[in-house]
């Protein structure tokens, strides 16, 4: 084998080789950009390019972060669309009632939280596999939902009753940068720190791996099971909270479209890893790479059915590129 | 992310040394809990509602689950492999419009469009297994971005509108074909004026499959994959084409299922198939329940599926919205798996 490679195979290419699986998704991402660039003259303009970051980007990539927590302790979580749901709900009705916003918005938290704690007594209490529990509560939390809304009816916010802070959250900006792009980008900072630096992170991801393991070390991995569950229902949270200030409205079991997006990104991030390990850089690149994607097939004139098959094209694209990159090195 | 039941699953304790008829009668009891709420249910609504119990609503029960029963017999398949398939509902909706453009823009007759269709999932199936067996890709995120294409592509030939007699093509042309009659009988006619045929043909893939994963060795191997690869492939069993196998029924089914729908409805309606996925899934995680089995079963998933659709039909019979009715699937799902893995789990060590 020694012999074969240095004999045959110059030492540079595979230099190279091992540069491109390490950066598999930066360069998947460079590709697509280009690609875009060249296809449609509106793609590369700064109006677009922040209407990327401000539509495509920054909900999509709260909720595939609050999934990444779930992915990461080896589970996964169907219900993040629920969590948006649920604190949307309790956010705009609040509102609705003359609360204040910002007790309205701690409410919203704290509903998004009771999904993440009623998936954690599932999952670390009775002992559900998560993907069957957060399947339960997904199902459960779309019927919530519409008993609370008489069958679906949305909540609308009059537009003379929007107080300026709840404005503000969805369409404001500070120093010209919107403000759901500024939380988003605490919330994924937060999270690369709670992941990576912090003892929490750590378990989690070695229950990822090795539950067993974790629970002979001594750990109470069930307790960070649960933890890792209650944060995926806060952090989909906030992405309710700004989707409801950004378009006045509540429309029931809305938060469902970002689920599959969501596993999309994640899985997307953890499998062109070099680890192959959930983490939240890969997953936000994950998100920048299915939004760039959704935003400039808009713009190339195709239909929308065409975004699908882009989207399913693209993540089959990666993980060729991946698998094969990766046998050769 | 290999197996949707992992690791966080408690392993299974006896009771044994706590002995005793008492933990007999708890062992039986939770074994035929499902059979036993189902006969509740059905005495409660016969009881409450006597236009319940006439064989009419029964079969109609029956028709009403059938499609959801013979996706759920496919997802039982790649849950014993320890996979996952997501694109089972998609696969589903696409054979509805596969079904409807190859009948309505193709002329072809019944004899000629099933096959095809049936071809069509197998196909899908396999790659599915292409991906997952050979290039490695986690069975999530295989089956999920089949999803999304398989969506996506079912929409292009037609431009995003739906097949009936007499559809404009995006180029122009006007349709001359139309739903072979034969076909339609798949979906609306009955056996003797009583049985539906699609609850006959979600009778032979119930008998066909419980056959096939609890009498054959092919089927012990299918769950020796479940339950440990390596181990599998170094007995000598080839896992690969296990698997590849659990994926093409898994399609050919969804395919079926699809087949049954476009049958009863009578055109390509392009939002069929919506919530295919999570009932399938539902009816095959309840069918761990059934019989205390603890893991995939086909006879259990028919049973989950029969068992929602019992609740289902008779709440509607007795005016509940339509609305609960995801609640009460879900209250099922949560229901039955705490009766599987909650209650046999002694105190934490």
């Amino acid at each position: 084998m020694t012999l074969q490679t240095s004999a045959i195979e110059p030492s540079v290419p595979r230099a190279i080789i091992g540069v491109v699986v390490d950066n598999a998704l930066v360069l998947a991402l460079v590709t697509v950009f280009a690609i875009f660039s060249f296809a449609t003259p509106t793609f590369l303009t700064i109006a677009n390019l922040q209407s990327i970051l401000v539509n495509n980007f920054t909900l999509l990539a709260i909720a595939a972060i609050a999934m990444t927590f779930a992915v990461s302790v080896g589970g996964i979580d169907l219900s993040v669309g629920t969590a948006i749901d649920f604190a949307s709900f309790a956010f705009v009705s609040l509102v609705l009632a003359g609360q204040p916003v910002v007790v309205a918005a701690l409410a919203g938290l704290g509903a998004g939280a009771a999904v993440g704690a009623f998936n954690a007594v599932l999952i670390s209490g009775i002992g559900i596999s998560p993907f069957l529990a957060t399947l339960g509560t997904l199902f459960i939390g779309r019927s919530i939902q519409q008993l609370l809304t008489n069958g679906g009816n949305p909540v609308y916010l009059p537009p003379s009753g929007v107080p300026e802070a709840f404005r503000f959250l969805g369409r404001g900006a500070i120093g010209g940068i919107p403000v759901p792009l500024i939380i988003a980008a605490i919330i994924i900072v937060a999270a690369t720190v709670i992941l990576t630096r912090a003892r929490f992170g750590r378990v989690a991801l070695a229950i990822g791996i090795q539950p067993s393991v974790v629970r002979y070390s001594g750990i109470a991995a069930r307790a960070h099971v649960a933890v890792a569950f209650i944060l995926a229902g806060l952090i989909a949270a906030v992405a309710g909270l700004i989707l409801s200030a950004t378009v006045t409205v509540y429309i029931p079991s809305s938060g469902s479209a970002f689920l599959l997006n969501a596993i999309g990104a994640t899985f997307i991030g953890t499998t062109l890893s070099r680890l192959g390990r959930p983490n939240i850089p890969g997953t936000v690149l994950g998100v920048l790479l299915l939004g760039i994607v959704a935003n400039g097939l808009l713009l190339t004139g195709l239909n929308f059915y065409w975004q699908q098959v882009g989207t399913g094209l693209l993540i089959f694209a990666v993980l060729a590129l991946s698998f094969i990159t990766r046998r050769k090195a | 992310m290999t197996s949707i039941i992992d690791e966080a699953t408690p392993p299974v304790r006896r009771n044994a040394n706590r002995g005793g008829w008492l933990a007999d009668l708890g062992t039986a009891l939770r074994s035929g809990a499902v059979f036993i709420l189902l006969a509740a249910l059905l005495f409660g609504f016969s009881a409450v509602e006597p236009a319940f119990a006439n064989l009419g609503n029964l079969m109609s029960i029956l028709q009403a689950v059938a499609v959801v029963a013979i996706l759920g017999a496919g997802v039982t398949v790649t849950l014993a492999v320890g996979g996952f398939d997501l694109s089972i509902g998609a696969i589903a909706a696409s054979s509805v419009m596969a079904a409807s453009y190859a009948m309505i823009v193709w002329g072809l007759g019944a004899i000629a469009t099933v096959p095809l269709v049936l071809a069509f999932g197998a196909l899908i199936g396999l790659v599915n297994a292409f991906l997952i067996v050979r290039l490695k890709v986690p069975d999530l995120l295989a089956t999920l971005s089949m999803m999304f294409l398989l969506s996506g592509l079912q929409l292009i030939p037609t431009a995003g509108r739906s097949i009936s007699a007499g559809l404009i093509l995006p180029d122009g042309t006007t349709t001359t074909g139309a739903y072979d009659p034969a076909f339609l009988l798949i979906g609306r006619a009955s056996l003797a004026g009583i049985v539906p045929v699609s609850v006959v043909l979600m009778a032979l893939v119930a008998i066909a499959l419980f056959v096939l994963t609890e009498r054959t060795r092919i089927g012990r191997l299918l769950f020796a994959t479940g339950g440990n690869e390596v181990a599998t492939r170094l007995a000598g069993a080839s896992t690969a084409r296990l698997k590849t196998l659990a994926y093409v029924i898994s399609g050919t089914l969804a395919s079926l299922g699809g087949i049954v729908i476009a049958a009863r409805v009578g055109r390509g309606d392009v939002s069929s198939g919506g919530s295919l996925l999570m009932d399938a899934v539902a009816a095959a995680l309840i069918g761990f329940a059934v019989l205390g089995k603890r893991r995939p079963n086909v006879l259990g998933t028919i049973v989950g599926a029969v068992f929602v659709g019992v609740l289902l039909n008779g709440l509607t019979m007795l005016n509940a919205p339509y609305y609960t009715q995801d609640f009460v699937k879900g209250a099922v799902l949560v229901g039955a798996l705490a009766l599987t893995y909650g209650t046999v789990r002694s105190p934490s060590p």
